[in-house]
């Protein structure tokens, strides 16, 4: 797990209102260690992340802890809808 | 032949699954964009008892989505409305409608008469208040959501291939603060959108009473309309859920669900009234519905500010101290309010709670909002 020393290289897909704070559907994000970095990464490239109370998959799968991130990761950023 | 034939040809459904429709019940919280499709498909399905619960009233501009509803039902009461088009179409059918919003008083009692639950509502309080209601009573709910081209649904406290049952709070343990994201009345929507989501909830409920098929337990599909993409997350158990639902009934009956944003002051309309009536030249009331809106309000001076155009026209709150904000249910008044302190730091504020939706009936000295 070399990678993970230096940070991995993933791809982070947006979902719901993310898309629009982001401004693209996805991004490719190098050099990133793990869920709690890619969070603080976020919040200082898009400070309209931190506002929303947002989920994190890491591979199609919802993670509620810390992570290490490994080169290729896909990780989708999901906040809350409630339109009906 | 019965108009049920077409199914009960089908390889794994048959008359049993006929007959398990047939006895069972459930319950669609929410008569907007997901609850009409599910309704008309429940209904054409057979399912032998169908509830639906909504407090709201049919608008002008539900009618792109909300497909049991015409022109001529403008006004009237969802559930009234759904109720008589239901029975117009299938002699004999159970279905009992509820002319009330769902709230911690009557939630327990309403849901544990069913058998499954489908959220079709449209805000986070009672998206929270329904999850916890229906994990105290272990009641499979199967949730549907949409944001703007997206939606999503999941089936929660079913048990997964693993044993596990999840919750909405397996995925938001929190709820997030007023004003964060917007519902379908303020951002726009697709009728389709919910018209597919509420189709694929109902899906799910005839799944999980007939056994057919794998149900969306322990993920959540997502759907991205103008991609044609479906994608499925799996859930994880969070280990904080648990300590966030109540331990019990009682706690559930006392929570408050109502979400409240740190930033604006809420305010009800008694106490609302009580302001205006003490200093009624410096208190303004201010409407800010789009000007086309119903009921109109005509008991207390109001001004009219839609929320679109507020921010061009706050020169109108300069004669006032205290300015009263009302919508419809609370949620736009709520950004009014944050706008409003922004532009302008020296007045007071107050965001009125649930707006005129909390207003509706002639009682005693509230303003009392007649229908047009």
């Amino acid at each position: 797990m070399e990678s993970t020393t230096t940070g991995s290289t993933i791809r982070v897909i947006a979902f719901g209102k993310a898309v629009e704070i982001i401004n693209a559907n996805s991004l490719t994000v190098e050099g990133m260690t793990d869920v709690n970095a890619l969070k603080d990464w976020l919040s200082i490239n898009f400070p309209g992340i931190s506002e929303l109370k947002i989920s994190i998959a890491v591979n199609q799968k919802v993670v509620s802890q810390n992570r290490l991130f490994e080169n290729g990761d896909e990780v989708a950023l999901l906040p809350p809808f409630s339109g009906g | 032949m019965t108009r049920f034939d077409r199914q009960i040809k089908l390889m794994g459904f048959g008359n049993e699954g006929q007959q398990k429709l047939n006895s069972a019940s459930v319950l669609v919280i929410g008569a907007g964009g997901l609850g009409c499709p599910a309704l008309l498909y429940l209904a054409a399905a057979g399912v032998g008892k169908i509830g639906v619960v909504d407090g709201d009233v049919v608008d002008i501009s539900n009618l792109n989505r909300q497909v049991l509803y015409g022109e001529s039902d403008v006004g009237k009461s969802k559930v009234g409305v759904a109720v008589e088009r239901i029975r117009q179409k299938y002699y004999n059918i159970a279905v009992e409608g509820y002319e009330q919003f769902i709230d911690n008083s009557n939630a327990i009692a309403l849901i544990s008469k069913y058998d499954v639950v489908l959220d079709c509502c449209d805000n986070f309080s009672t998206r929270y208040l329904v999850n916890d209601a229906c994990v105290l009573l272990n009641k499979p709910l199967v949730y549907g959501a949409i944001y703007q081209y997206e939606g999503q649904v999941s089936v929660f406290n079913v048990q997964d291939l693993n044993g596990i049952a999840h919750n909405y709070r397996d995925l938001f343990p929190d709820p997030p603060d007023a004003g964060q994201i917007p519902n379908c009345n303020d951002t726009g929507v697709l009728g389709v959108l919910p018209g597919i989501i509420g189709t694929l909830q109902a899906t799910e409920a005839i799944k999980l009473i007939v056994g057919l098929g794998n149900i969306l337990c322990g993920k959540m599909l997502y759907y991205n309309l103008l991609d044609q993409r479906f994608n499925e997350l799996a859930i994880d158990k969070n280990p904080v859920s648990d300590q966030k639902i109540p331990a019990s009934q009682i706690e559930f009956q006392d929570r408050d669900y109502r979400i409240t944003c740190a930033a604006v002051k809420n305010i009800d309309w008694d106490k609302a009234l009580e302001m205006f009536f003490l200093n009624p030249e410096l208190t303004a009331f201010v409407d800010v519905r789009e000007k086309d809106e119903l009921p109109k309000i005509e008991a207390v001076p109001c001004l009219a500010l839609p929320l679109s155009s507020i921010a061009q026209q706050i020169n109108c709150l300069l004669p006032y101290e205290n300015v009263l904000v009302f919508c419809k249910s609370g949620l736009r008044s709520d950004k009014a309010v944050m706008q409003l302190q922004q532009a302008d730091p020296f007045r007071k504020y107050y965001s009125i709670l649930g707006g005129i939706m909390n207003n509706l009936s002639p009682n005693n000295n509230k303003p009392y909002a007649k229908e047009v």
